[in-house]
């Protein structure tokens, strides 16, 4: 039975893992794109702006 | 993709990760609650419903990471490339968990642990050729070079699956050909083979999702890169 439930939990927790992986993984993929996207608004906020007379 | 499609997707995840979990749980309830207790092995063989459907799967992405590299080296295109290594990584980790649940198995029927026999040296094969296309994979930063290398070594690994399948057949060993099973006992592994394909084929998808939007990251910072250094200009 001791085997029986060890299999079980090990595969469990093999999945869970690839699982929690992926989410975390995703996670930090918005946090990079959500950076980008904050960039791309200052470039084009500097690219807006108009320039002094000389 | 358009907007709408577009938004409809986590509904639709949604609904296929609660349908998952759902049958997921009712095959778990099948194997423990449901299934006969084997006259020979007792409980212990209620490994081999775990180790069926995780076998399934494993080939099944394999051939499905062989198959996607192959249609990558025909048309260069990075999409096959991402279903390649998602599904190539959710057959690892099937092939992985064959491998353990194997091997307990083993333990309890045959009283060893692992016996050079051929379907679990091919399946030892497999894993390990896999594994050190992930290893090679991870070692090249180019998109399109790494594809068209991985790509050519998940054909080229692909030759192992048949060995693995019919190693029963073609050559004389330990490993058990198609028991005779209680119909109940043969009910529980048709749900649990299903319940796992769909676990599986879900964390392939999703995984190939979150590598297409990886890329279109890696996109976007060399564009913001360019447009950075042009504005310095």
């Amino acid at each position: 039975m001791g085997t029986l439930i060890a299999v079980y939990v090990i595969a469990g927790a093999s999945v869970g893992a690839y699982i929690v992986g992926l989410l975390w993984s995703s996670r930090r993929l918005a946090q990079r794109l959500e950076q980008l996207q904050l960039a791309a608004d200052v470039l084009l906020a500097c690219d807006a702006r108009p320039t002094s007379a000389a | 993709m358009n907007a709408a499609s577009f938004n409809r997707q986590p509904d639709v995840n949604r609904i296929v990760s609660v349908l998952t979990a759902c049958l997921l749980l009712v095959s778990l309830g099948s194997i423990f609650f449901i299934a006969p207790t084997e006259a020979t092995m007792g409980d212990v063989q209620r490994i081999v419903y775990l180790h069926v459907a995780v076998a399934w799967c494993g080939l099944v992405g394999s051939l499905a990471m062989g198959c996607s590299a192959a249609m990558y080296l025909v048309r260069r295109q990075l999409r096959w490339d991402h279903w390649s290594q998602s599904a190539g990584e959710v057959g690892w980790l099937c092939a992985t968990l064959t491998l353990l649940s194997g091997s307990a198995w083993a333990h309890e029927a045959w009283g060893t642990w692992w016996t050079w026999e051929p379907r679990l040296t091919s399946s030892l094969v497999l894993w390990i050729i896999f594994a050190s296309i992930f290893l090679v994979r991870s070692s090249i930063e180019d998109p399109q070079r790494r594809a068209r290398i991985g790509g050519v070594l998940a054909v080229v690994g692909m030759s192992d699956i048949p060995l693995v399948v019919m190693a029963t057949r073609w050559f004389r060993g330990v490993h058990p050909v198609s028991p005779e099973m209680d119909p109940t006992m043969r009910w529980v592994l048709l749900a649990t083979v299903l319940s796992f394909t769909l676990l599986f084929s879900h964390l392939a998808v999703q995984r190939r999702r979150q590598l297409e939007l990886a890329e279109q990251v890696a996109q976007l910072e060399t564009a913001t890169w360019s447009a950075n250094l042009s504005s310095i200009d």
